[in-house]
């Protein structure tokens, strides 16, 4: 019609509907945290725009904590879950049967929902909880006060064990998916050019498998890093997970406090991009680093 | 460089291809292939001499020794893949350079046998590029590439045409054979088409359903196969029953045929007398004894040869001419078949 | 011996994961199990019974966010295999930024979204219904959506889809009966996730559907809260076996849509191949 061909605009419906709820819901409410954090009001419009927000949302002590304690949370339990879960994948991929039984299994934390992780998490690990238990069968205490308290307190562990339970499965069924394709066919090739053992792991599974490791990771961080949940019900009042925080701010009865809550939110956006940008950035550099290195 | 010798191996999965009580003697420095249709257990017999799969029973030698304890890492038998599986996260320096590294050979001496190497294989301008920015026939040259460069005593080649169009194919085969001539190493060829171990072999081992059916030059697999199976692998044939046969001559309901041929053994029962349809002759006249008449069915002309369906009785008969010939449909012909061009299988 | 190490280890790891969900299922059928107790003093039914006492308020939250998360896992499907099929299959302008904008909500957190959106969702009338909780919940199952649908499209191309048309099939039938059989598998995996992502949704439904429409999650977590284990494990249980009902029920009906779409003839090599 206008001298652009069917063929060309094809793709472009077909992601209509898709790209119109993103936009709709996602970008619009992307956007509106954005311009309520730098002081853009329904009203005022553009004539307040201000990084004081920012400012002073970094001045607060409780931010500074609550960010450090989110980082750190979402850190060690990403962390333990992909050495968890790549260890467990590459055992299972070393054995000669495929044990689906395991597999099917280890599904399962995935399908359970947050909440009840964090339920599993407390019925273990609190003071009256089965680990308690155990230790009063063992002798080694008798009242629940001498069980070390893992819930609720400042170093987050009970949230820490939570994302562990729940995302170790995660990365193991991706890994193992990849390590599995790898292990059939470039092991095999590899053998046969004289590879063994410890070659293996380090030429072959090891760099093949790193893209899909660190993409995971930092999808499962980002989710630990961003999610409200899991902190609102096995982390401590004070230092308080970002986006718990951000919603105390968000539901504070003076309606003048929301641009803090977006600012915050902005925070925990941009340092998750950042994230990101990081990996693909690493990757070109490795990609380049292995041309040189190893042709010419 | 090594003599290769396969003893009664057998080789049995749940579902795939098995392979049953194969014996099979390569020379040194020779190139030979095994053909067969898919799933016949080539591949497997390949994986088998590499060490990448274990036999259920039997022994593999390479130049007298028994080899089946060895690791693959030690064997000296290199496959070349179907799919080449280059490593996609080195690049094509970095995975023909991947054997020697394996064997700690000292970095300068790598970089210069890669060198070589890559100019051996016409990839000089591609050695800093990954395997999915070069073409389909520089995967397959980088992958040979790659095995050439530990110095196998044996290099094995799985179907290592089948990915390239027909122009790559002829160059990838001429190359092969050039470099095998070059090199003298002992080749094993694995294909499903018989041009491509025609045309690179001097030795050809048929397998069906994992049995080695027969094993021979070209022209005896061509001329003398040892089974109906064999010889409809090379190209189509008339097959007739044989009636009887008495001191000279084997009949046939088409008529009586010389005993000419050498392949015959004594002792044997051949049920069977194939005709390949070149070696049926096509004249207008009945001008000899033992001429069969028949009846021009279908004719189709395919350049360098003309085709012909000929009802004789109530057999079709396939025949082929070279060149183009002018019997039409509907006219009536007499075919003439030589005793010595006809085959005897069990 | 070092193979059996290795499989131990797999083995007693696993079991970590495994064992704390049969605990919960423990303590939902519990009724005393005080404190340094091992194991429930006494069973009995009282978490179950609750939840499913007539017209009680949990069932009905239980309705609310099976239709919910099933209208969602039937919207996102919708949404996300036309856009996973353009970037599987075609080249366009754009197609690298949109491949990665997809993938967005991945990263971005949904309490930044969800506080971003609000105020426009309380002026559009979409807050305390359960359309502006649908609309929300779309949101986190598109990446997964779109992942997978590229992936597969990419896979199967559209050749299949050529020849139909060239066998005189229309759009729609090309759809029903080559395109959605084709990516069944990747179908059942989408389905499954983007159902269980919005099932076990809590911020963002309390957010948008601001205390008037309850859902499972909702209803549960005040429970895990006051501590009060046998409810909340009852809760637990039932959500997790409700959620395996859905992902069974999700697989069977696509299956049988797959065996119908495969015609009389299909159905009949289908039933024969069962009766074998």
């Amino acid at each position: 019609m206008f001298g652009v061909k069917k063929t060309q605009l094809t793709p472009y419906i077909y992601l209509l509907p898709v790209i119109s709820i993103l936009l709709f819901v996602f970008t619009l409410g992307l956007v509106m945290s954005i311009f309520q954090s730098i002081g853009v009001h329904g009203d005022s419009g553009f004539e307040n725009l201000t990084v004081e927000y920012y400012r002073e949302v970094f001045r607060s002590g409780g931010f500074r904590s609550g960010l450090f304690f989110s980082l750190r949370v979402s850190l060690i339990s990403t962390g333990i879950a992909v050495i968890i879960g790549v260890g467990l994948a590459y055992l299972l991929v070393m054995q000669q049967r495929e044990w689906k039984i395991l597999q099917i299994l280890l599904k399962l934390p995935i399908i359970v929902p947050h909440l009840v992780a964090a339920f599993i998490i407390f019925t273990l690990f609190s003071q009256s909880g089965i680990l308690a238990r155990i230790g009063v069968l063992l002798g080694l205490m008798e009242h629940p006060r001498e069980f070390p308290g893992l819930i609720f307190d400042r170093q987050g562990v009970g949230v820490i064990l939570a994302y562990v339970w729940k995302g170790t499965p995660f990365i193991f069924l991706i890994v193992y998916q990849v390590l599995r394709s790898i292990h059939g066919e470039m092991v095999e090739a590899a053998r046969n050019l004289g590879a063994k053992g410890k070659d293996l792991f380090f030429e072959i599974f090891l760099p093949l498998s790193i893209p899909s490791v660190f993409s995971t990771f930092i999808i499962l961080f980002a989710f630990s890093f961003g999610s409200y949940e899991i902190p609102f019900l096995l982390g401590p009042t004070s230092p308080r997970a970002l986006p718990v925080l951000a919603y105390v701010e968000y539901i504070h009865p003076d309606w003048m406090n929301r641009p803090y809550a977006m600012a915050m939110n902005m925070v925990l956006a941009g340092i998750s991009v950042f994230l990101v940008w990081l990996y693909h950035w690493v990757f070109k550099k490795f990609r380049r680093h292995n041309w040189e290195g190893r042709s010419r | 460089m090594s003599e290769i010798l396969f003893d009664r191996i057998s080789k049995h999965y749940d579902k795939e291809e098995t392979i049953k009580n194969l014996t099979l003697k390569i020379e040194d420095g020779e190139i030979i292939s095994l053909l067969g249709p898919s799933g016949c257990g080539k591949t497997t017999t390949l994986k088998i001499l590499a060490g990448l799969v274990n036999p259920d029973f039997g022994t593999v030698y390479m130049d007298g020794i028994n080899v089946n304890p060895l690791p693959a890492e030690k064997r000296g038998a290199v496959i070349v893949f179907q799919d080449h599986r280059l490593f996609p996260h080195m690049t094509v320096g970095g995975n023909i350079e991947f054997g020697l590294r394996m064997q700690k050979v000292p970095k300068r001496t790598r970089r210069e046998k890669v060198e070589e190497m890559l100019k051996f294989m016409e990839l000089e301008e591609h050695g800093g590029k990954f395997p999915d920015q070069i073409s389909g026939g520089q995967k397959q040259r980088a992958a040979i590439a790659r095995s050439l460069i530990i110095n196998p005593k044996v290099l094995l080649l799985d179907e290592p045409f089948s990915n390239l169009d027909q122009r790559l194919k002829e160059e990838m085969r001429s190359f092969i054979v050039e470099i095998q001539k070059k090199l003298k190493i002992t080749t094993i060829l694995v294909t499903h088409d018989k041009e491509d171990a025609l045309m690179t072999s001097k030795k050809i081992g048929v397998m069906f359903q994992g049995e080695l059916k027969q094993y021979g030059t070209p022209e005896e697999l061509y001329e003398e196969p040892s089974s109906i199976e064999v010889a409809k692998f090379f190209g189509e044939v008339n097959e007739f029953s044989i009636d009887h046969e008495d001191e000279h001559r084997i009949h046939t309901y088409l008529g009586a045929f010389n005993k000419t041929r050498l392949s015959m053994k004594r002792g044997v029962y051949y049920s069977k007398l194939l005709v390949r349809p070149e070696a049926v002759e096509i004249y207008y006249e009945e001008h000899s004894e033992n001429m069969i008449s028949g009846l021009v069915m279908e004719r189709i002309y395919a350049g360098e040869k003309t085709y012909y369906s000929i009802l004789c009785g109530e057999r079709i008969l396939k025949a082929s001419v070279v060149g183009n010939c002018h019997w039409n449909e509907g006219q009536r012909v007499f075919l003439k078949i030589e005793g010595k061009n006809t085959m005897l299988v069990k | 011996m070092k193979k059996q190490t290795s499989r131990a280890v797999l083995v007693v790891v696993a079991l970590a994961f495994i064992l704390p969900l049969m605990i919960i299922l423990l303590w939902s059928v519990t009724v005393s199990w005080p404190f340094p107790d091992l194991f429930p003093r006494e069973f009995g039914l009282r978490g179950l019974a609750q939840i499913f006492e007539e017209g009680s308020r949990a069932l009905e939250s239980l309705y609310t966010s099976v239709k919910i998360s099933l209208w969602v896992t039937i919207l996102t499907l919708m949404i996300t295999i036309p856009g996973g099929k353009a970037l599987g299959i075609y080249d366009f302008p754009g197609k690298a930024f949109i491949k990665i904008f997809a993938l967005a909500p991945l990263i971005i957190s949904p309490v930044a979204i969800g506080m971003g959106i609000h105020s426009t969702f309380i002026r559009l009338g979409l807050t305390n219904t359960e359309l502006g909780v649908v609309l929300i919940h779309i949101v986190p199952g598109i990446p997964y959506g779109i992942r997978i649908f590229t992936n597969i499209f990419e896979l199967v191309g559209n050749q299949l889809e050529e020849q139909g048309k060239v066998l005189g099939a229309n759009s729609f039938q090309v759809f029903f009966h080559i395109t959605l059989p084709t990516i069944l598998p990747g179908l059942i995996s989408a389905g499954s996730m983007i159902f269980i992502i919005s099932f076990s949704q809590y911020f963002l439904t309390f957010l948008i559907g601001g205390g008037s429409v309850i859902t499972f999650p909702l209803m549960m977590v005040p429970y895990i809260q006051s501590g009060d284990r046998t409810m909340a494990a009852s809760y637990s249980a039932v959500f997790i076996v409700v959620t395996l009902c859905g992902l069974l029920a999700i697989e069977k009906v696509l299956k049988l849509y797959y065996s119908k779409s495969s015609g009389i003839a299909g159905a009949f090599y289908t039933r024969k191949k069962v009766k074998s």
